[in-house]
């Protein structure tokens, strides 16, 4: 009874182990890792915005190198133009800054070790690095935050936000469209294309017309 | 004495097909699993990565009980899809994975045939937890949550005994479990896993 039962054990082991779980994050290719999470289209008419415009450099948030990091590199330069193209393409006009552009086009680097965060609704506080609301012309000003829920947090994201530089009530600047990006490989500038692309394309309503 | 071992052993060969009583039936089987209701339309594909293990003492020719454990991998990846969310638009690949690790206290009433079949069915009930190991994966982005649940598990089956004095043999059975636990949109845990393997008998 004894070699019984220690059998049953043994032999219960290895089919256990050849049982193994199919690892989902194993089965995802690069591309299929990809999420976009975008909002704005809450009764928002775009078509009232005609001019943004935006800073040369991206905004890097991460806990491992402190806040204020500003990157103008080749990966920064690819996504701020492919951007911009992508809002000309929908019939806005880029004009500079002194211009009062109706939009402000904020793209940021999140760069994080940290896991198991849930909800993230706090990184455009100045403290962690967002362009301070005095930068479009609004010292002073606080961030109106909007709502994001994450599922689980990764090591990287980026986040583009449109801001309303056109309709500045009381003393808070309004994010008007938010657009995430999160999955592996987001931060090699030849996929920088097609991850703009793909938050434009479920964004129709983003748009001059 | 080779003699007599031979006949002590032929008798307790013949004996067996009529007698279990004090024995111990330990079945190792592979495990082919299906979900069902909204865990079915969580996870629609059938999944052969499973197993079951299962020891029944018999405390008479006709009832037993004992312990099975059990191991399903519940997997399916879908196209990328738009999920709407109020106001928040989210585009990903998504993937279910679910394992359940159903561990059952078992009764097993086994006498629904002759007794000089090689095919002997049976009918049991298990009770007991399973340990259910859910993942909903947004491309990378992974919800994940743990639970124990109580299960019960009604089953039938039979075993196929390599030849009718053998202690040994083949077992087939259909085992459905339901576990009432919510996770998201699925509102309990049913599966049915048939589940083919391997018996045999140990005297105590």
């Amino acid at each position: 009874m004894k070699v019984s039962v220690i059998t049953f054990f043994v032999a219960s082991i290895l089919l256990g182990l050849g049982a193994c779980r199919k690892d989902p994050a194993r089965n995802l290719t690069v591309s299929e890792s990809w999420v976009f999470i975008t909002s704005g289209a809450n009764g928002i008419n775009f078509s009232n915005y005609k001019t943004f415009t935006i800073p040369d450099s991206v905004v890097l948030i991460s806990n491992q190198r402190g806040s204020n990091n500003y990157e103008t590199n080749q990966l920064a330069q690819a996504i701020i133009k492919e951007v911009g193209d992508n809002m000309v393409a929908r019939g806005f006009t880029k004009v500079a800054k002194s211009s009062n552009p109706d939009l402000g086009i904020s793209i940021s680097r999140i760069s994080n070790t940290y896991t198991n965060v849930a909800a993230f609704n706090g990184w455009w506080d100045p403290t962690w690095g967002y362009w301070d609301p005095g930068f479009w012309g609004y010292p002073g000003f606080g961030w109106a935050p909007t709502q994001f829920v994450f599922y689980n947090t990764t090591e990287s994201a980026w986040a583009i936000d449109l801001i309303d530089l056109k309709n500045t009530s009381g003393n808070s600047l309004r994010i008007i469209w938010s657009g995430n990006i999160r999955g592996e490989g987001i931060f090699d500038s030849r996929n920088i294309n097609q991850l703009v692309g793909a938050l434009f394309t479920q964004s129709p309503y983003l748009s001059t017309n | 004495m080779k003699r007599m071992t031979i006949i002590s052993f032929l008798l307790i060969c013949g004996l067996f097909a009529t007698a279990q009583q004090g024995m111990t039936k330990i079945t190792v089987s592979h495990a082919t699993g299906l979900g069902m209701g909204s865990f079915g339309d969580f996870i629609g594909k059938a999944s052969p990565r499973g197993f079951s293990a299962d020891l029944q003492y018999f405390i008479n020719d006709k009832v037993s009980a004992g312990l099975n454990i059990g191991y399903t991998d519940f997997y399916e990846k879908f196209g990328r899809q738009l999920y709407n969310f109020g106001g928040e638009d989210v585009s990903a690949v998504k993937t279910h994975s679910v394992q359940t690790i159903p561990i059952l206290a078992k009764v097993g009433y086994n006498k629904l045939r002759g007794d000089n079949s090689i095919f002997q069915p049976y009918a049991a009930l298990g009770i007991g937890m399973n340990v259910i190991m859910y993942e909903e994966w947004w491309g990378s982005l992974v919800d994940q949550q743990n639970k124990w649940a109580f299960v019960a598990a009604p089953e039938i089956g039979t075993r196929i005994a390599f030849n009718k004095y053998s202690a040994k043999g083949i077992d087939i059975a259909l085992r459905y479990h339901y576990s009432p636990v919510k996770i998201n949109d699925v509102r309990n845990v049913q599966t049915i896993s048939l589940n083919v393997g391997f018996f045999w008998f140990g005297r105590n």
